[in-house]
């Protein structure tokens, strides 16, 4: 049971260990999608609060579809940056699990990150636009549809991970290279 | 029980990769058999399929057909998770293009094979230090990979690969883009203390490393 998708013994340790040193380490290159990240969530909540301020479940929840669909498409993005390192990383003998899991932790990191630092760039300029009413609104439903997105999105890139993972090392840095 | 005198062996192998339009033969009916501690050269012109060669040692890439031993392991049809196993425990890989982590500093990238062999982190201090001082290296423990030349990060590229103690040694062209400083400084390393005993298998386009190895083996290239 605990050799689930080639999770075993110390893995998650190791997973641990990788996803926050990546996390730490790999700052330059996933700086940029830092930036998009949290402008998109800025983004949303200035829109989400301007335009629905009654806080209409239906409007909120296409927004949410988007910016899910926005997560994913930087995190993977990310990981093909990353194939290279993930090629590697399973020639020196990491598992599959190992790999998923700490790319997991690096990306839910970032997307957390980027939405709560986004969440409250957007909120900040709400308050300069509109005032401190905005804090009448939804604010906790706002913030749990942001986080949802952010995992959404680092979900998406993890199972991304997964399935290339799969592919035999050559294969990988070949494609990576 | 007796330890076998031959610790790789491939039998009839066929490796065809697909070219553009048609299938390119890299291999069709390749055998060979490396003694324990022998220094190997495979020797030949770019595309004649060294690198390829090693793939399929190491595991990293399957053949057609034909069989593979490591150490006594047919490892053609192995699960990758025992595949895994015996990468961490029997070999150990310097790539062609090094593929070090460039974020990460040279200690973190020799210390990587022992996290991933879930080494704790006092023996991997131990054991990453001892294998930074054999390649001269010791001095750039701390910096970023990406701040380095090509031949010091050749150096930390056979640090981690020497860094599991492993018994077989995969070295892709380890002396190209290298100067003839850098080459001499290499060649010296693959006959210091850490690889006594080691079976080393070393591709190569240059005479020179035919000239330090005791058997070499020549690849030709196939015309399409």
């Amino acid at each position: 049971m605990y050799d689930l998708m080639g999770l075993e013994g110390r893995s998650f340790g190791t997973s641990l260990w990788l996803g926050l040193k990546w996390f730490k380490s790999s700052w330059s290159r996933v700086r940029l999608a830092f930036a998009i990240l949290s402008l998109l969530t800025a983004n949303f909540t200035i829109v989400s609060f301007t335009l629905f301020p009654g806080g209409e479940i239906l409007p909120i929840a296409s927004i949410i579809v988007i910016m899910a669909v926005a997560f994913a498409a930087i995190m993977l993005h990310l990981v093909k940056l990353s194939a290279q390192d993930l090629g590697l990383l399973k020639a020196l003998g990491a598992k599959r699990g190992t790999l998923t899991f700490a790319v997991l932790i690096e990306l839910t990191l970032l997307g957390l990150t980027s939405a709560f630092l986004g969440l409250a760039a957007g909120l900040l300029t709400l308050i300069l636009l509109e005032g401190l009413t905005v804090f009448r609104i939804f604010i906790l439903q706002i913030l749990y549809l942001e986080v949802a997105s952010a995992i959404a999105g680092s979900l998406t890139g993890a199972f991304f991970v997964w399935r290339y993972s799969r592919k035999t090392v050559a294969e990988i840095l070949a494609n990576a290279g | 029980m007796p330890v076998d005198r031959v610790i790789l062996r491939l039998e009839h192998v066929k490796k065809t990769y697909n070219g553009q339009g048609k299938p390119l033969k890299v291999f069709e009916d390749l055998n060979l058999e490396v003694r324990r501690g022998e220094f190997l050269a495979i020797f030949g012109p770019t595309g004649c399929g060294k690198t390829t060669l090693l793939n399929l040692i190491a595991g990293f890439d399957k053949p057609e057909a034909g069989k593979i031993y490591v150490d006594g392991q047919e490892i053609t049809r192995m699960p990758e998770s025992r595949l895994v196993e015996l990468r961490r425990k029997k070999l150990g890989v310097v790539f062609q293009t090094n593929n070090l982590i460039p974020s990460m500093t040279v200690f973190e990238n020799v210390e990587l094979p022992l996290v991933l062999s879930g080494v704790g982190r006092s023996e991997r201090k131990k054991k990453v230090e001892e294998v930074l001082k054999a390649f001269w290296i010791s001095n750039y423990a701390e910096r970023k990979v990406a701040t380095l030349s090509v031949g010091e990060c050749r150096m930390v590229s056979l640090a981690r690969a020497m860094v599991t103690d492993p018994e077989i040694v995969l070295l892709d062209e380890p002396t190209d883009f290298l100067d003839a400083l850098t080459v001499d400084l290499m060649l010296a390393s693959l006959k210091g203390k850490l690889m006594q005993g080691k079976t080393i298998i070393a591709t190569t386009h240059r005479g020179r490393l035919t000239k330090v190895a005791e058997r070499v083996i020549r690849l030709k290239k196939r015309l399409p």
